[in-house]
């Protein structure tokens, strides 16, 4: 009887949860399949127009929509700047993977010093790395942008690797800190005796045991790096350096910009992002798991 | 900053020698050491090798925190604007900040938006990692799923939520209107408490997977026997999540507690896209405030002094929250 | 550059000596061809390159004769691919120039530019507006044409009043348009006769009792603007209602109009929250909110910035194409606010020396200026997208009236167009406005009474003012 109840309860939940997170996705793919009338109806009528993919032609190929052609003269009022979408996404692609590399040497690193050797000044070192993130990021914008214009790399890729390096950096030597303690010691001794130096034992034994937390965290700065807005607003400023989170929010604001047209660039947008979802899932929570907090 | 790149290189390089070394040694030849040298060799070596393997992060991070963390407290005491003479001022900045009436409504708007989210992304966190944490058809879909969107920018998000409560065409007042709920729409982002409830919604549903994620892990590195034997001992299903869950995922709830309040602190992407800050400035937060401030107002010393204020603020928070969690949590066994 | 820097340096010095030689034998006898060079005074930086008397862009330039110069064009984010098509085809012309297109989002453009300008970031030109223009030019970021191209000044008489204003600082002329619009008060023809409304209010007052009316009759607001805290365009909304009162807010001294409850945008502010009290209005963050707001029929009324007509009735995207109209500004004048975007040219521009100036001189003509006869640039923006213009000629030019008569009553227009006058703005006028719609958005939605705001806003105008001195 109880088991009954908490399994319907299960369900239950798992609906509501499934629900909550999806029907903003959902619209989303819906809105970009159906014309801009059909979104805009009143009494709504979301399937009475029809569906199209000529919004992600126009995306890619830069094939103007079908709609767009019947009205002669005005057909270009059209949000052109969704054209720049695929572009961003290389950029974000390219700026996350540099910093997810980043984060994995420098990090791996860090967290092993921290997790395994005993120096001077460990533990102030360790909180004024982990503490680092405490100002708000509104106000290191100005100083951020001096720095990076004092070493003359404004609008470059580099710039914004270096800031989001920094910005995941303490909390990918956290959780590695984390992990790495969770690494039986006895292996580590035993590769010790064996005559093994500290950078071996990382590399021999440490990072083999703590592989798929490596990539969890990893993937964790890839994606805070895909997202990140405010720097990649002030850092990234022409059409070839600009990521994606700029450029949508851009798109967003245009005032020719449609409603189906936007959802579909931000859906094409997301694919990359969406597709790592497992794979953080397998390596992220269960090393949490395993590794961390037994 | 370019320093702190050549570096990167370097302990990696040494690691790839050492790594040939090694494998051109044999185990025995190493074994053969004395050990009261060896334990001495080692620690020498430890040191070293310590400083060398967090260089690369300390330059990255002396760079772009001394220089910004001086920038913010030596700015907040000048008159510092592109378009007037710098000049020192004291304290005034720090005092003109907290007398402006906006200042204060953006700080309690932002109070109460922290209020509002903090307790609801940590209890549905703890609900969903409960509900994930059982085995049902469908589990590892909607694990993968829980996950879609912390994926999103959370500056897009602001604009998909804005699909969905949009006054006049959003999916909320289609799907109330369509189900005969209600028989005009809603105007959701426009009317003073409904809006607050709508950047609160998108922001719990941009926050609250992590949090899952993180309490899950937490919960599934509890030993299965403690539960077992509780089960035995006839513990109902509250009784076991009362007394054998709760305590001992108490470090994690604290981390993601505080997690969740610095986020919420300094949250502003998703009101930017999706309310504007209004109606009027009911959701204007005070990092929207401080952009508001150092950027369009061209007054970088008060921004500066804004900047202050909220990191000590986040200070304080944090080490109230750290005296409750556990002191082993981290760095110590 | 160092050597470009003493070419430069030399020419100056020719140049100078030969003005001063001018200016001896008397410039008002306008000789052939150097009648452009006359006006600059003797202390104003001297012209860099002898100016060629009639611009002729259709000849390249033999390629052994030009050096390659790249400029760093600024813009904010709007039909990215037609700049780089009219970047391309300017280029095409003058294959020694290469153009770098940088473009940022509207909402963030003048602090990025700001930014820019203050880390020296190379900028050579860039989109501004008359808003920003007294402050980007007290700071010597941006500089006067007049002072370089003499004959910048020719275009002045082909320039709407309006926009002449918005590209103008202390006398000087710091522009070509890339485009000029209006504010306008805009209306759902259908929906509003369809619930018993035959014509479009007139007066403020009136426009009160219509929306009671609509509000009556079922409509949940009738009237939706764009007006949002964190939005700039608020407050040019805001002045346009102003305007259609025959109101300002600053005199040319800059004294405050506004401190007494008979002034224009008092009472305007007053309408304002009390229309939001009763729920007649809707304030949406931003254009886009309140077009597709506008194509659901559930409202009548807007205030915008007029080129949204076009996208209203644009057949393509908007359900409702073909309804909304036009009407002249409520209130006792119907005046309303006019504006300038415009090309100007950076003092980093005029360090690069002579032969950057040179392209960038060609650069503004063809992008504001005439060409051939032709506005290619502006008439393109008109023609493609709804945008208005700031250069008198293309009012009669064929093509922009039939693109334009897909949308709009070209008499109507006329008639608003002709009652638009610019806005009294200083060095200041960016930041006040910063704060000034902070004050807005309180008193319309209530949150503090309008004799506050106003005071507000009249006392910081005052603060800055006295700062600023």
């Amino acid at each position: 009887m109880t088991t009954r109840f908490s399994r319907i309860l299960t369900y239950l939940g798992a609906i509501l949860l499934l629900i909550f997170i999806t029907a903003p996705i959902m619209w989303l793919i819906i809105a970009g399949i159906i014309p801009e009338e059909a979104v805009l109806r009143f009494p709504p009528d979301w399937f009475g127009l029809g569906m199209t993919t000529d919004n992600y032609n126009y995306i890619i190929t830069g094939e103007i929509p079908r709609s767009h052609l019947v009205s002669g003269q005005m057909r270009t009022m059209i949000s052109q700047e969704v054209r720049l979408v695929p572009q961003a996404i290389r950029n974000s692609l390219l700026v996350a993977s540099a910093v997810m590399i980043i984060n994995l040497i420098a990090g791996s690193l860090a967290a092993y010093a921290f997790a395994r050797l005993k120096f001077p000044g460990r533990r102030p070192i360790f909180f004024t790395i982990t503490l680092s993130r405490l100002i708000p990021p509104v106000a290191l914008a100005v100083p951020y942008y001096i720095i990076v214009k004092n070493a003359g790399l404004v609008d470059s890729h580099f710039a914004l690797i270096a800031i989001y390096s920094v910005l995941t950096l303490p909390f990918t030597i956290i959780i590695l800190t984390l992990y790495f303690r969770g690494v039986p010691k006895e292996i580590e001794e035993a590769a010790e005796m064996d005559g093994c130096g500290p950078f071996q034992v990382l590399w021999r034994v440490t990072i083999p045991l703590a592989l798929p937390s490596l990539i969890g965290t990893g993937l964790f700065a890839f994606m805070l790096s895909y997202s990140e807005f405010l720097f990649a607003l002030l850092i990234t400023t022409s059409m070839k350096t600009r990521t994606l989170p700029v450029t949508l929010t851009g798109v967003s604001w245009n005032p020719d910009v449609t409603w189906s047209l936007l959802s579909s660039s931000i859906v094409l947008g997301l694919i990359p992002t969406f597709l790592l979802v497992f794979p953080v899932w397998r390596y992220m929570v269960r090393g949490l798991a395993t590794g961390a907090f037994r | 900053m370019i320093a702190g790149m050549g570096d990167d290189a370097r302990p990696l390089h040494q690691m790839d020698e050492m790594n040939t070394m090694k494998t051109e040694h044999t185990p025995s030849v190493a074994a053969r050491h004395a050990p009261k040298a060896k334990r001495f060799s080692i620690r020498t070596r430890n040191l070293r090798a310590g400083l060398w393997m967090i260089t690369p992060t300390a330059i990255l991070v002396i760079i772009f925190t001394f220089y910004p963390y001086f920038y913010a407290i030596y700015g907040s005491l000048q008159t510092l604007s592109p378009l007037l003479p710098t000049k020192f001022v004291g304290l005034l900045n720090y005092k003109l900040v907290a007398e402006s009436s906006y200042f204060i409504t953006a700080a309690t708007n932002t109070f109460t938006f922290t209020i509002i989210v903090v307790p609801l992304v940590v209890l549905i966190g703890l609900a969903v990692a409960s509900l994930l944490n059982q085995k049902f058809f469908g589990d590892v879909a909607l694990r993968g799923i829980l996950l879609l969107p912390w994926a999103i920018p959370t500056a897009i998000s602001g604009v998909i939520w804005k699909g969905m409560f949009a006054n006049s065409w959003g999916a909320v007042n289609v799907a109330l209107y369509s189900l005969g709920i209600i028989e005009r729409y809603v105007p959701w982002l426009t009317t003073t408490g409904l809006a607050m409830g709508a950047i609160a919604v998108a922001h719990v549903w941009t926050q609250f997977p992590m949090a899952t994620v993180l309490l899950l892990a937490a919960i599934q590195s509890i030993p299965d026997e403690i539960y077992e034997s509780a089960a035995i001992d006839g513990a109902s299903t509250w009784q076991r999540f009362r007394f054998i869950t709760l305590p001992n995922i108490r470090g994690m709830l604290v981390v993601v507690t505080l997690y969740s309040l610095l986020i919420a602190l300094t949250a502003y992407d998703i009101t930017y896209g999706l309310t504007g800050g209004g109606p009027g400035t009911s959701t204007t937060l005070i990092s929207y405030f401080t952009w508001a401030e150092t950027f369009r107002m061209l007054n970088y010393g008060r921004g500066a002094a804004l900047a202050v204020m909220v990191a000590l603020t986040s200070l304080v928070l944090i080490l109230l929250l750290l005296r409750a969690m556990p002191r082993d949590a981290l760095l110590e066994e | 550059m160092d050597e470009k820097q003493s070419a430069l340096f030399n020419r100056q010095i020719k140049r100078r000596d030969f003005l001063k030689g001018m200016a001896g034998a008397g410039a008002a006898l306008g000789i052939a061809g150097l009648a452009g060079c006359a006006p600059p005074a003797p202390e104003t930086p001297p012209p860099a390159e002898p100016v060629a008397p009639e611009p002729k862009p259709e000849e390249p330039k033999p390629p052994e004769e030009a050096a390659p110069i790249s400029l760093d064009f600024t813009v904010w984010s709007y039909s990215v691919e037609t700049i780089l098509d009219n970047i391309q085809k300017f280029q095409d012309i003058y294959p020694n120039v290469t153009v770098n297109l940088t473009d940022y989002s509207w909402t963030a453009f003048r602090e990025t530019m700001v930014n820019r300008f203050t880390t020296n970031t190379p900028t050579d030109i860039t989109y501004s507006g008359g808003d920003w223009l007294p402050e980007w030019a007290k700071a010597g970021w941006l500089v006067p044409l007049e002072d370089y191209f003499p004959e910048a000044a020719d275009y002045k008489p082909k320039i709407v009043g309006y926009a002449l204003k918005d590209m103008t600082y202390n006398g000087k002329l710091y522009g070509l348009p890339y485009y000029a619009d209006i504010t306008s008060f805009l209306y759902n023809e259908e929906v509003m006769k369809a619930n018993g409304i035959e014509k479009p209010a007139e007066t403020w007052e009136e426009l009160e009792d219509q929306l009671g009316f609509l509000k009556d009759a079922g409509m949940t607001t009738p009237m939706v603007l764009e007006f949002a805290q964190a939005n700039p365009t608020t407050l040019e909304n805001f002045t346009a209602m102003v305007f259609g009162r025959g109101g300002e807010f600053f005199n040319e001294n800059f004294d405050v109009l506004f401190k007494d409850e008979a002034s224009a945008a008092w009472k305007q502010l007053e309408w304002l929250a009390a229309q939001y009290s009763k729920g007649t209005i809707d304030l949406l963050p931003h254009e886009t909110d309140v077009v597709k707001a506008l194509n659901t029929g559930q409202h009548v009324y807007t205030v915008l910035y007029n080129y949204n007509l076009a996208e209203l009735n644009n057949v393509a995207t908007s359900p409702l194409a073909g309804q909304f109209k036009l009407a002249l500004m409520p209130g006792a004048t119907h005046e309303t606010y006019g504006f300038a975007k415009f090309y100007s040219l950076t003092k980093m521009a005029v360090d690069r020396g002579a032969d950057v100036l040179d392209a960038c001189w060609k650069f503004l003509e063809y992008f504001g200026g005439e060409v051939g006869g032709e506005y290619p640039i502006a008439k393109r923006w008109a023609v493609e997208k709804g945008l208005g213009f700031g250069q008198l000629p293309l009012y009669d030019d064929p093509d922009v009236q039939a693109s334009f008569a897909q949308w709009i009553d070209p008499m109507m227009l006329k008639q608003q167009a002709g009652l638009a006058r610019g806005r009294n703005q200083t060095v200041w006028y960016g930041i006040w406005s910063e704060f000034m719609r902070i004050q807005l958005l309180r008193g319309a939605t209530g949150e503090i009474s309008v004799a506050a705001a106003m005071e507000e806003a009249a006392n910081k105008a005052e603060e800055l003012k006295a700062t600023f001195a």
